[in-house]
């Protein structure tokens, strides 16, 4: 099975005006193609660090990031961007639609920034749409939607562009349970159909659906232990 | 390539959806935009198009030497045609020499009166400038001296452009000219003095070599055409031309007095490009309109570009989320553009045809003040200039506007709750945009106020007299021989001229006026000649204003007399004069000034020019609006002629007071004074107020445009600091509230916001003031006329920058600090 993610001895330190702070002290995991990973711990443990470093928003101070086979160590800015429009697809907890643009052309934008033509374009919208099955709200704008459904928008966004990798970041933190739930079914729906998701969350009732969790605690992975498929399927 | 359509489609939906963005950008850059595009015109006009009417310019050059009486005052020492021709002589190998010299004057065909310019020229002097010759036939040494030659003008509004122009003939100074031919207008000329260059022309010549014939004239006049073609590109230089000023001097001038007394000045010599010499001040003019246009436009950029970081701030986590899609900055940048872009193109067409209009109204904002005024138009290169213009700072706002979106801090952006925390962390480049903007408002403003005091001053500072219901009445001499004789014999006893004065008196008596008053001219004169005369005792240069002194004149107009007789008018040929407060000060003393009453005074070396000072009066300015700097002492004559040369004084005049909210009109005049004699013609009105407003005209436009653009400076740093300033309070809107929910007191916040302004506002005035003095000290160096800088002008404008300054900070800050706090937390 091909390693979508490899990281070794990841570092990442903020430094304030005094002081300087170890967000993540030498994280070292892979993840498989297909795998489903949750990563949980306690506010401030460095989750959505270790996130937004796989996620190529931001660089690691030290240690090494493959993604996809590419070493991601040394990218430029520009080349960090196409790795990131290519490979990962990102779902936020505050969804991050765009007011200005409706669902179609908010789901349409990372194939418009590959340069896709707009056929291709058209069909794939759809295609995702169909998945989250929010097509019928195709000429909505963000706005006009539930916060349900613009998590569902989100999520169709971050599949679009086929990525090799989905990067969910408490995904039901701003929904209620049942929407909440329905977010998660759709997520294993999409593990089901092969995409590779990595999740941060602390809500233990969704941690428990992936095949993995990973715990952090103070920036340092402390436990590791994958879910039985019985243990899933019970969540 | 939807995403750009669609940033294209929202640019348009935003200049009706958005305009607290679109007006501002709109209105400040399409008005900076116009007024750019007209200095760019003029100067491309000025400094680069070809002359009109010259040819080959690179090879025509302008010689000159100048003496130097005082500050206001310098003379050609070339304007006598027999120097010029002597210059000729000495440099013949060179190249063609012509001379022309203008004057203002009237013609006549078929009794029909034209105002016209005369150009006495000499012969071939059109065919050395290039001026085309359109129909007849070519000046030569043979006709020259015995026809005229018209311009193309001239010839459409009497000749209605007939081709056969055969036994035409023209009426100028009382004789009937041939019409030789037409030549182009020449409008590529520079005027000094009280001339004006119209386009109604008419050419006389006169062969140059034929002046050598003449004896030396001693006269010394104001500028002319001293040409030299030279096809070769050589001219002499500054120093031979000093050698053969210095050997005229001594083998031409006979006469010792005469020779010391020019030698005495100090004087000048150039040899310039003819381009050089016609923009001459007008090109450093322009220069220093095109800084101050562009000072004002990076001003109003420096203004909206902080209002598109605002703008765009409030926007970080879109891009944010564009980055995160995997969109690059670069195109980012583009799509940021193009949304931008329809507002751009609508403040480059604001511009345009705000510089089209201004372009339009240029002849009347600019007067005389800038040549070739009807050639500035708008062609493609300004078109173009103006899409570069916008293009680029559509470029450039669409890269600084994004520059907070950094790669780095997408995780602050995209997981921000969107109080203001991460926004903040920029705004180092607005404070360092506004203190920039401070500064160049601040010299902007110096200037400007500085400018406009002095055309108040001009304006409407006390003259020394009254402006009273007065009227200045006039008569043109038909016959230039006549007009001569008059003048000639006017100050014996009962002369001709005295009895046609006495004549016109009577007759304006019937108007019943207030007082008719037997002068030339109002004390508000258009037209003034300045005498010098060497002082007995030192044999220093002193200059004087004659001017005319008659019965009643005094006080009809209000001028005080401060010392001497009672005066009632003296008689003409009197040797008796008035001198103003400033004269007797010079020659007595600032404190015994009055001793002058009954001393003589010697005006010249001859036995004439002894008078006998009867009275002092209070100084007056007989110029307003800032055509003469300062006004050189006033000497009054008792003689018609005082203030002109006989011959130079085209038409008979006099001065009328009509009782208070009367009207004088020409209608009323041509009844009592058609049959005053055959030899006189056309009837002139002009009352003292219509003469005000005449004359300072230019200087109430241009105090009036100045102060637009001192005010359209301050209300730029207003609006800039004011957009800042809510911009500010907007982002701390979180932290005012919570601080407010935590008990501090309104006067404590709004202390926080300003702590934070004044700091900027103390660094941008400072810069402004320091740039203002240095920028100031440049300008004086450059450009003769400039007003002097004067502190309090220039504390005066950091005092009301300040002020405003401060209530743009205050206001949009205290609407924040009033609200109610618990809302505003639950509306953040």
């Amino acid at each position: 099975m091909k390693t979508v993610v490899s990281m070794q001895n990841i570092h990442k330190k903020y430094q304030g005006q005094q002081i300087e702070t170890h967000a993540l002290q030498g994280v070292s995991l892979e993840i498989q193609q297909g795998e489903f990973v949750a990563i949980t711990g306690p506010s401030g443990c460095g989750k959505s660090t270790l996130l937004t470093i796989m996620g190529l928003l931001d660089g690691a101070s030290e240690g090494q990031y493959r993604l996809a086979g590419i070493d991601t160590q040394h990218l430029k800015t520009d080349e960090r961007t196409r790795i990131r429009n290519l490979h990962i697809g990102y779902v936020f907890q505050s969804f991050n639609l765009i007011d200005s643009l409706t669902v179609f052309e908010n789901v349409a934008l990372p194939l418009e920034h590959r340069g896709e033509k707009a056929a291709v374009i058209k069909e794939a919208v759809v295609e995702a749409l169909d998945k989250v099955g929010m097509r019928h709200r195709m000429q909505y704008r963000p706005n006009q939607i539930s916060g349900g459904q613009q998590q569902r928008v989100a999520i169709a966004r971050a599949l679009v562009g086929k990525p090799d990798l989905i990067l969910v970041d408490e995904p039901t933190g701003n929904l209620d349970t049942k929407n909440g739930d329905a977010v998660m079914q759709l997520l294993l729906e999409l593990n089901k159909q092969g995409s590779t998701i990595v999740m941060v969350t602390h809500d233990s009732r969704y941690s428990g659906l992936a095949h993995r969790q990973i715990q952090l605690l103070d920036g340092r992975v402390v436990a590791e232990k994958q879910v039985r498929q019985a243990d899933r399927e019970v969540a | 390539m939807s995403l750009y359509r669609g940033s294209l489609r929202r640019g348009l939906i935003r200049l009706f959806s958005e305009p607290r963005l679109s007006l501002p950008l709109m209105l400040t850059l399409g008005l900076t935009l116009a007024a750019v595009l007209t200095v760019l015109s003029i100067a491309q006009t000025l400094l680069f198009q070809p002359l009109p009417g010259v040819k080959q310019e690179q090879q025509l050059y302008q010689l000159d030497v100048r003496l130097q009486f005082n500050d206001e005052m310098n003379v050609s020492f070339l304007s006598d045609r027999r120097r010029f021709a002597h210059l000729q002589q000495r440099f013949a190998g060179l190249g063609d020499w012509a001379q022309v010299v203008n004057q203002d004057s009237q013609a006549e065909v078929e009794g029909q009166q034209y105002q016209v310019t005369l150009l006495n020229a000499t012969s071939g002097a059109t065919d050395v400038i290039g001026l085309p010759l359109l129909l007849g036939e070519g000046t030569s040494a043979d006709n020259a001296k015995e026809g005229v030659w018209i311009s193309a003008s001239l010839w459409r509004a009497v000749f209605g452009e007939r081709s056969n122009l055969q036994g035409e003939t023209i009426r100028i100074g009382g004789r009937d000219w041939p019409v030789f031919g037409v030549l182009g207008d020449f409008t590529s000329m520079d005027i000094e003095g009280n001339s004006s260059l119209i386009r109604e022309q008419v050419w006389r010549f006169a062969p140059l070599q034929e002046s050598l014939l003449n004896n030396e004239s001693l006269s010394l006049g104001t500028t002319q055409l001293n040409l030299l073609r030279a096809p070769g590109g050589q001219v002499p230089d500054n120093r031979q031309l000093e050698d053969w000023y210095l050997t005229y001097l001594d083998t031409q001038i006979s006469e010792p007095r005469a020779r010391e007394f020019i030698l005495s000045k100090p004087h000048s010599v150039s040899v310039q490009s003819y381009r050089d010499f016609f923009v001459g001040d007008s090109g450093k003019l322009v220069s220093l309109l095109i800084v101050a246009m562009v000072s004002l436009l990076v001003m109003a950029c420096l203004n909206l570009l902080n209002m598109f970081i605002a703008h765009y701030q409030g926007r970080s986590k879109e891009f944010s989320v564009q980055l995160c899609m995997g969109a690059s900055t670069r195109r980012l940048r583009l799509l940021v553009f193009l949304e931008n872009l329809p507002m751009f193109m609508l403040a480059s067409v604001t511009g345009l045809l705000g510089a089209a209009w201004l372009i339009r109204v240029l002849p009347d904002l600019a007067g005389d003040s800038l040549p070739l005024l009807d050639k500035i138009n708008l062609d493609s290169l300004s078109l173009l200039v103006a899409m570069l213009l916008v293009m680029l700072i559509n470029l450039l706002f669409a890269s600084v506007s994004l520059l907070h979106v950094q790669q780095q801090a997408l995780t602050d952006n995209l997981n921000s709750s969107g109080k203001g925390t991460p926004a903040q962390q920029k705004q180092g480049l607005n404070r360092m945009l506004m203190v920039l903007q401070l500064t160049i408002a601040c010299t902007l403003m110096t200037a400007a106020m500085t400018s406009v005091y002095k055309s108040y001053q001009d304006v409407y500072q006390y003259p020394g007299y009254e402006m009273v219901n007065a009227y200045e009445i006039s008569l043109a001499y038909k016959d230039e021989a006549w007009q001569q004789s008059l003048y000639d014999f006017e100050s014996y006893s009962g002369s001709e001229l005295q009895q046609l004065r006495s004549a016109l008196a009577d007759r304006l008596r019937k108007l019943e006026p207030q007082a008719v008053v037997d002068v030339e001219s109002l004390p508000l004169s258009q037209s003034l000649t300045m005498r010098a005369y060497p002082d007995p005792e030192t044999g220093e240069s002193r200059m004087y204003l004659p001017r005319q002194w008659g019965r009643g004149y005094l006080e009809s107009f209000h001028i005080p007399l401060l010392a001497g007789a009672d005066l009632t008018g003296p008689q003409n040929g009197s040797r008796e004069v008035l001198v103003d407060l400033d004269y007797a000060r010079q020659l007595e003393g600032v404190e015994y000034w009055q001793n002058l009453v009954g001393k003589e005074i010697k005006l010249g070396n001859d036995s004439d020019d002894i008078f006998r000072v009867a009275g002092i009066v209070g100084n007056t300015r007989p110029v307003l609006g800032g055509l003469l700097n300062s006004t050189p002492p006033v000497i009054y004559f008792a003689d018609v002629n005082a203030d002109a040369n006989g011959s130079d004084q085209p038409r008979l005049q006099m001065v009328v007071l009509m009782p208070e909210g009367q009207t004088l009109t020409r209608e009323q005049l041509v009844p009592i004074l058609s049959d005053l004699d055959p030899r006189l013609g056309e009837i002139g009105l002009e009352s003292m107020q219509q003469r005000w407003q005449t004359m300072t005209a230019e200087s109430r436009l241009n105090m009036y445009v100045v102060l637009g653009m001192a005010v359209l400076t301050l209300a730029l740093a207003a609006i800039g600091v004011s957009g800042l300033s809510q911009m500010n309070a907007a982002q701390k809107r979180y932290e005012l509230a919570v601080r407010m929910a935590t008990g501090a007191r309104q006067n404590r916040l709004l202390v926080l916001l300003l702590k934070d302004a004044t700091l900027m506002l103390s660094a941008g005035l400072g810069l402004g003031l320091f740039g203002s003095v240095l920028g100031y000290q440049y300008l004086t160096g450059l450009i003769d006329q400039a007003p002097a800088f004067n502190w309090p002008t220039s504390l005066l404008v950091n005092v009301i920058l300040a002020v405003t300054m401060l209530l743009s900070v205050v206001l949009p800050g205290w609407r924040v600090i009033r609200a109610d706090p618990m809302q505003v937390l639950r509306e953040l």
